[in-house]
C-alpha cells in the first residue's frame, strides 16, 4: 500500500518522522520540478539514498575525492578499469585496495547524509511512500536515524533564502562544517564511523524547520562551544564496559545474595536478619517433616540430610540456607540438631533442635502420661 | 462478711458440679503441659489407636489387608471428627517411592491409593505417582500426572499463602534486577558521552591522561564504599538522569520509588509470614480441614500460651473438646467464653446442646433460650429449643418453636429434620480463627516493635533516600546543565555481526537507542522474568512440601520460553522486522 501527498500539506521531517515513528520498512519517493530522491527505510531508519540526476557511484567519487581518501589519478585509473570489467565502481574500489570498505561505508553514510539534507530544503514537490517488507541497502551501511538527519539538518542549514523545488549538486562550493569521516583503520570501526552530532555551537536558523523527536532529550544540547581536550581519548566502548560492569554485579548479588537486593541499605540488617531467619524457619519446618516422616517409616532419624533427598522428601537446594550456609545435621534417637555453617563453624543463634516430643504417632510417651489426677476431687463443704 | 461466704458457696458449689458432672474418665484427663490441650482416656486411646494401626498398615504386604488398614485408620480418626490424616499420607507417599525404587511397582502404587486416602488431594501424592510412573516407563502418564499435580498445589492455603508471598518476592526481586539491567542498557547507550564530558570536565584543569583516569575514579568512586553494590547503580542513575529521555527519566524515579517501598512491604509480609508458618496457625488450619497430624495437640498448647487469655481461644479449644467428644472439658471453656461474652450465641447453643446429650434438658432450654434472646434470627437456637421442648413433654412451645425457627430459615430446618438432628451445634470458635490470626499478629509485632520515633525513622528511610534521588538528580542536572550534554550515538551498536546478535541477545537495545524508557524496560522484563523463573522458590520461603517435586516445571518453562522468545527476536531480525 503507498501513501502520498504534495509537499504543500506536509513538510518533509514530518513525513520523515512518520515514518520513523511507526518503524516502516519501504522507500519513499520525492519527485520535485527537476529531480526524483528515493529514500529506503528499514524499520524506520534510513538505509540508502538515491537521486535520479546523480548516480550513487557520481556522488560517492565526489566525497571520496573531497575528504582525500583517494587520489584523483587512483580514481581515473580505477574508473577506466570500471568502464573495461564492468560491475560496480565501488566494489572494484574495495577489491583493488584503493579504499578501506569501512572507509566506503563511512563516505557513503555521508553521501547519504549530504543527500538527504539537500533534500530536506525541498518545499514543494510530490511525496509517495511504497511499504515493503524489505529493502536493498549496502552491507554494513550504519542506518540513519531520521531524529539524527533532522538535528544534522538543523545545525547545517544555510542562510534561509527563497525556497525553490530543485535538486542541487551534492557537494556544494563551500559547504557548511561538515561532520568529519572517521580515519581509516581498526579504531575507525570501532569509534562509530557515522558523522558526529556534537560540538557544534550554532543557532538554529529562523526558517529552519522545528524538528520535535518523539522522545527527545529534554534538554539543550550543548548550548555552548567549550574547548575539547580528551574527547578524542575516550575510547567509544566505555559504555559498554560500564554496562557489563553493572550487569555483572547485579547477577552476582542476585547469586549470591538476594536479601541485600530486596533489602539493600546499610542499615536494613536486622531486616535482612530477620527475612533470614524466616526462610531458615520454613527450611526448618520443611526439613522437619521429611525427618519425621522418615522416622515413622522407619523409627529413627535418618543418619544424613542426604538420605531425605535420595528419599524424595527434600531437594538438594534445602541442603543449604538462604543465605547459602551448608547446614550441618547431627540426629540422636529421639531428637536431631541443625546448624547452618560458616566457615565450617555453625552461625550462632540461628540452628535449631526438633524432637519427637509431643507427637502422638512418633513420641511413645506422649499416649502414656501417668494420670495427673488419681485422687478423689476435693469437695468443699460448708 | 457476707461476700465471703458467697464465695465460699460459690467455690463449694462449683466442685461439687464438678464431681457431679464428671465422669469416671475424668480424673485420668492427661496435662495439657505434656498433650498440649487435656485428653480423656478415649480420645488417647483413638489416638493411640491410630498408631498401631499405622504399623500395621507399614508392615502389610497384601493389597486387601492394606486397604482395610487404611479403612481402619480413617474410622478411628472420624471418631474424633478427622478426615484427614497428612503425616500418614506422606508416610504413604515415601513407602511407594521405595517400593518404586525397589521395582515393587504393585506396592508403589497401593501405597500411592493409601497416600490419596488418608488425605486426598494433595499434590506430593500426584507428583510420586509421577515419579513412579517414570521409573516403570510410563512417560505419558508420568506428564499426566504431574500435569495434574500443579493445580493441586494451589488447593491448600497454607502453601497457597507460601506461594502467592515467594511470589510477591520473586516479582520485587525481578522488579529492581530489571531495574538494574535497564541501568546497564541506559549506560550502554550513554555510558561513552557520560564518560566523555566527565572527562572534558576534568580535562580543563588536568592533562588528558589524569582527566580520563579522574573521570573513571568519577564514576566507579561507589564501589568503594561499604555496601558499594547499591551506591554505584543508584549514582550512575543520577549521573544518567541528564542523558535521559521523559520516559527514561520517568522508570528512573519508579525504580527509585520501588527500592523505597519494597523494604517495607517485604516487612510487613514478613510479620504475615511469620505468623502463617507458626505452629498455632497451622494447627487452627489443620483443625478447620480436619486434618489430624502428629503434633496438632502440641501446637494447640503453644497458641494457648501464647493467648492464655484469649476468648477467641478458649472459644477454639471449647469446640475442638466438643469435636474430640470432650464435653466436660468443652462445657468448662463455653463457661468461660460466656463468662466473657455473656451473648455468644454459639457458646450458648453448644452449652445447650451438651446438656441436651446429657439429658439436663432444662439446663438446655435455659441456654437455648438466651441463644434465641441474644440472636432472635437465629434458625438453629429456636430448632434446638423445640428439640428440647419435645424432649421435656412441652409440645405447644415445641411447636412455636419450631414454627419460628421455620419462619427464619425453612430450607436449613427441613435439611435439620431430614437429617434427623436431634440438637444442632455450631463451630463459632473455628469461625474466630481470622481474629485469633489477628491477635497473634499482634502479639509478634509487639515482640517485634522497638522504641518508637527512631525506629519509624529508621524502617521509612529508604523511601526518603528514594524521593532525595529525585531532588540529588534535578539539583545536579540544573548545575549541570550550562556545560551540555554530549549527545549520544544513535546506535549503540556498531555496524557488524555485534551488532546483529547484540539486538538479538540484548532487548530493549532499540527502545533505548531512540529512548522509550517504558518500552525498554518491558523488554527488559520478559526474558528476565524467564531467567529468574527457577529462582521463584529459592527467592521467598521455602514451601513445606511433603514431597519435593524441585523446580522441574520452572525449569521447563525458562528454557522453553526463552527459546521461543529469542527465537522469534532472531526471526524477525532475520526478516528485518527487529
Amino acid at each position: 500500500m503507498a501513501v502520498e501527498g504534495t509537499l504543500d500539506l506536509f513538510k518533509l521531517p514530518e513525513i520523515l518522522q512518520l515514518i520513523s515513528q511507526q518503524r516502516k520498512t519501504g522507500i519513499l519517493t520525492v519527485q520535485g520540478q527537476q529531480d526524483i530522491v528515493a529514500i529506503s527505510f528499514l524499520n524506520g531508519r534510513i538505509v540508502a539514498a538515491d537521486a535520479l540526476n546523480q548516480t550513487l557511484e557520481e556522488g560517492l567519487s565526489q566525497i571520496l575525492l573531497k575528504e582525500g581518501m583517494i587520489g584523483a589519478a587512483d580514481l581515473g585509473r580505477a574508473s577506466a578499469e570500471h568502464q573495461s570489467a564492468g560491475g560496480r565502481l565501488i566494489d572494484l574500489l574495495v577489491e583493488r585496495r584503493y579504499i578501506e570498505r569501512s572507509q566506503l561505508l563511512a563516505a557513503l553514510r555521508l553521501q547519504t547524509f549530504r543527500l538527504l539534507e539537500l533534500l530536506l530544503r525541498w518545499n514543494q514537490g510530490d511525496f509517495k511512500f511504497y511499504s515493503g517488507d524489505e529493502v536493498s541497502y549496502e552491507d554494513g551501511f550504519v542506518p540513519i536515524a531520521v531524529e539524527e538527519l533532522l538535528i544534522h539538518a538543523v545545525q547545517n542549514a544555510p542562510p534561509p533564502e527563497p525556497a525553490r523545488p530543485t535538486m542541487l549538486r551534492p557537494v556544494p562550493a563551500s559547504p557548511p562544517p561538515q561532520p568529519a569521516v572517521a580515519a581509516p583503520g581498526p579504531e575507525a570501526r570501532a569509534a562509530a564511523p557515522s558523522p558526529r552530532l556534537v560540538a557544534v555551537a550554532k543557532p538554529a536558523p529562523a526558517a529552519a524547520p522545528v524538528m520535535v523527536a518523539a522522545e527527545a532529550p529534554a534538554t539543550p544540547r550543548k548550548a555552548k562551544l567549550e574547548p575539547r581536550l580528551v574527547t578524542s581519548a575516550v575510547p567509544a566502548w566505555m559504555g559498554r564496559v560500564l554496562a557489563v560492569l553493572l550487569a555483572v554485579l547485579m547477577v552476582t548479588v542476585l547469586l549470591s545474595a538476594a536479601n541485600v537486593l530486596m533489602l539493600p541499605f546499610p542499615w536494613q540488617d536486622r531486616e535482612r536478619e530477620g527475612l533470614a531467619r524466616d526462610q531458615r524457619a520454613a527450611l526448618y519446618l520443611k526439613i522437619d517433616q521429611a525427618a519425621k516422616t522418615w522416622f515413622l517409616l522407619k523409627g529413627t532419624f535418618p543418619d544424613h540430610l542426604q538420605d531425605l533427598v535420595a528419599a524424595g522428601l527434600l531437594s538438594a537446594d534445602d541442603l543449604t540456607d538462604s543465605e547459602g550456609h551448608r547446614l550441618l545435621y547431627r540426629p540422636s534417637e529421639e531428637s536431631y540438631t541443625l546448624d547452618p555453617l560458616e566457615g565450617g563453624k555453625a552461625v550462632p543463634g540461628a540452628g535449631a533442635t526438633e524432637a519427637i516430643t509431643g507427637n502422638f504417632l512418633l513420641d511413645p510417651e506422649f499416649l502414656n502420661v501417668p494420670p495427673e489426677a488419681t485422687v478423689q476431687p476435693l469437695v468443699l463443704l460448708d | 462478711m457476707c461476700r465471703s461466704e458467697g464465695s465460699r458457696r460459690r467455690l463449694a458449689g462449683f466442685a461439687l458440679a464438678f464431681l457431679l458432672s464428671a465422669p469416671a474418665g475424668a480424673a485420668t484427663v492427661s496435662s495439657p503441659q505434656v498433650t498440649g490441650v487435656e485428653m480423656t482416656p478415649p480420645v488417647r486411646r483413638s489416638l493411640k489407636a491410630l498408631e498401631g494401626q499405622w504399623l500395621e498398615w507399614v508392615i502389610q504386604n497384601n493389597r486387601q489387608q492394606a486397604e482395610a488398614a487404611v479403612t481402619r485408620l480413617l474410622n478411628t480418626a472420624r471418631q474424633l471428627e478427622m478426615k484427614r490424616l497428612p503425616d500418614l499420607s506422606a508416610g504413604a507417599v515415601a513407602r511407594a517411592l521405595q517400593a518404586a525404587h525397589e521395582k515393587d511397582f504393585a506396592r508403589a502404587r497401593w501405597a500411592l491409593e493409601a497416600a490419596e486416602r488418608l488425605d486426598p488431594g494433595r499434590p506430593e501424592t500426584a507428583f510420586a505417582e509421577a515419579a513412579v510412573d517414570w521409573r516403570q516407563g510410563a512417560y505419558a502418564r508420568a506428564v499426566a500426572d504431574r500435569l495434574r499435580a500443579y493445580p493441586r498445589m494451589l488447593a491448600h492455603p497454607l502453601e497457597r499463602y507460601l506461594w502467592l508471598q515467594d511470589l510477591l518476592i520473586w516479582s520485587l526481586a525481578l522488579l529492581l534486577v530489571t531495574g538494574g539491567v535497564f541501568l546497564a542498557l541506559q549506560m550502554l547507550a550513554k555510558g561513552a558521552p557520560l564518560y566523555r564530558d566527565l572527562a572534558d570536565l576534568f580535562g580543563r584543569r588536568l592533562p588528558p591522561l589524569a582527566a580520563l583516569a579522574a573521570a573513571a575514579l568519577a564514576l566507579l568512586w561507589p564501589l568503594f564504599l561499604p555496601y558499594g553494590v547499591l551506591w554505584l547503580p543508584l549514582y550512575w542513575s543520577i549521573l544518567l538522569w541528564g542523558y535521559a529521555s521523559a520516559s527514561e527519566r520517568t522508570v528512573l524515579i519508579a525504580l527509585w520509588l520501588l527500592l523505597g517501598i519494597s523494604p517495607l512491604l517485604l516487612e510487613a509480609q514478613r510479620r504475615q509470614l511469620a505468623v502463617a508458618l507458626s505452629p498455632p496457625v497451622r494447627a487452627m488450619e489443620s483443625l478447620q480441614e480436619h486434618r489430624l497430624y502428629g503434633s496438632l495437640f502440641s501446637d494447640l498448647g503453644v497458641l494457648r500460651s501464647l493467648l492464655p487469655e484469649s476468648v477467641a481461644v478458649k472459644h477454639l479449644l471449647a469446640d475442638v473438646h466438643r469435636m474430640l467428644n470432650q464435653g466436660d472439658l468443652a462445657r468448662s471453656l463455653y463457661r468461660q467464653v460466656l463468662e466473657a461474652e455473656p451473648a455468644n450465641t454459639s457458646a450458648l447453643l453448644n452449652l445447650g446442646a451438651y446438656f441436651f446429650t446429657k439429658g439436663d434438658f432444662s439446663g438446655a432450654i435455659q441456654s437455648f433460650q438466651k441463644a434465641a434472646a441474644a440472636d432472635p434470627g437465629n434458625a438453629a437456637a429456636f430448632y434446638n429449643l423445640s428439640q428440647a421442648y419435645s424432649e421435656s413433654y412441652m409440645f405447644e412451645e415445641q411447636k412455636a418453636a419450631l414454627q419460628k425457627a421455620q419462619d427464619i430459615d425453612t430450607a436449613l430446618v427441613n435439611t435439620w429434620l431430614a437429617e434427623q438432628a436431634r440438637v444442632v451445634t455450631v463451630a463459632g470458635g473455628m469461625a474466630r480463627i481470622p481474629e485469633i490470626r489477628r491477635q497473634l499478629l499482634a502479639s509478634w509485632g509487639g515482640r517485634e516493635v522497638r522504641s518508637g520515633r527512631l525506629e519509624l525513622f529508621r524502617r521509612g528511610l529508604p523511601l526518603l533516600v528514594a524521593l532525595s534521588l529525585v531532588l540529588v538528580a534535578l539539583a545536579l542536572h540544573l548545575a549541570r546543565r550550562p556545560f551540555g550534554y554530549t549527545e549520544r550515538s544513535a546506535e549503540i551498536f556498531p555496524e557488524g555481526a555485534v551488532d546483529r546478535w547484540g539486538r538479538i541477545l540484548l532487548p530493549g537495545v532499540v527502545a533505548a537507542e531512540v529512548g522509550e524508557g517504558g518500552r525498554a524496560f518491558t523488554a527488559l522484563l520478559v526474558p528476565i522474568a524467564l531467567l529468574m523463573l527457577p529462582f521463584l522458590g529459592r527467592l521467598g520461603v521455602p514451601i513445606p512440601w511433603r514431597y519435593d517435586p524441585g523446580s522441574f516445571l520452572s525449569w521447563v518453562v525458562a528454557i522453553l520460553g526463552l527459546s521461543l522468545y529469542f527465537g522469534v527476536r532472531l526471526r524477525r531480525e532475520l526478516r528485518g522486522e527487529a
